[in-house]
């Protein structure tokens, strides 16, 4: 792909990319800036490559994904797969706020979190999903069906609490 | 259908959120300025190991060639000296002119 094509793709995702790293991030604002800029540098050096197999948005989305969990993985050794696995708050630990989206997607494990993420928020179909994340389309539709159950049981959950206090 | 609902919702409203939330300009990126292309530094990299095999495989080879033949060695053998050989000049008497050397002995006596 040429440069300028590039750098108008770049910059027409340019938000929602930012908003995707900062999501890989765990809502961490600084760090998803320098995954944000490392996995442009990465397209930009070559060293990522585009092969028009599915959508710009969709193959973006996956390298900053790779490029995040990289970050992570030096920032936290003890994380092997999935950010947020070992790092995320207990499902037992209600958010403070009433509703704190941030908070309460990371009571949920990282995968789920993400797809629903990538499904709701990105507005990606499950195919694309799984291109983005790098596994299996049955894999998706699993973490896609459990996820969406334990966020309704979360938002419950704080629903009642948000009752309770009032 | 009724429970994505409330799942669209609640995405919804994290929409809502982020979209005053500040995005950071988009920065391009300025590649590191190398002073030799990928290629030449791979070029340079496998002549100086071609270079280094040469002058390892000449070492050895000369290592296992014979060592250079050994010179011959002279060895002169002279006339042998006298064992007791003296620096005093002895001088040469005959027997006429011998005399003992306790003669004054005898005398005396």
């Amino acid at each position: 792909m040429e440069k300028h094509l590039l750098e108008q793709y770049l910059a027409d995702h340019h938000r929602e990319a930012y908003l995707w790293a900062r999501q890989c991030c765990r809502y961490d604002d600084e760090q998803a800036k320098d995954v944000l800029q490392a996995a442009c540098l990465k397209i930009w050096e070559g060293r990522a490559h585009y092969n028009n197999q599915s959508s710009f948005r969709t193959w973006l989305f996956a390298v900053i994904r790779y490029t995040a969990l990289d970050s992570l993985r030096e920032k936290h050794p003890a994380i092997v797969d999935e950010p947020g696995d070992h790092l995320g708050l207990h499902a037992d630990e209600p958010p403070e706020e009433p509703v704190d989206y941030e908070a309460l997607l990371q009571q949920l494990p990282a995968r789920q979190a993400q797809v629903l993420l990538l499904a709701f928020y990105h507005n990606m179909t499950l195919e694309a999903i799984a291109t983005v994340m790098d596994i299996s389309l049955g894999t998706v539709r699993t973490h896609y069906d459990r996820g969406k159950k334990q966020l309704k049981e979360l938002l419950s959950r704080t629903r009642v609490q948000d009752h309770g206090r009032r | 259908m009724e429970d994505d609902k409330i799942l669209e919702s609640f995405f919804d409203g994290m929409k809502q959120a982020d979209a005053q939330r500040p995005v950071p300009p988009l920065e391009k990126p300025t590649p590191v300025r190398r002073l030799w292309s990928p290629g030449i530094r791979y070029s340079a990299a496998a002549a100086v190991t071609i270079f280094l095999v040469a002058v390892l495989y000449t070492v050895r080879k000369r290592a296992q060639e014979p060592t250079a033949q050994t010179r011959d060695v002279v060895i002169e053998v002279g006339q042998r000296s006298t064992p007791t050989g003296s620096l005093v000049d002895m001088p040469e008497q005959t027997l006429s002119e011998w005399t003992s050397p306790t003669s004054s002995l005898s005398e005396d006596f």
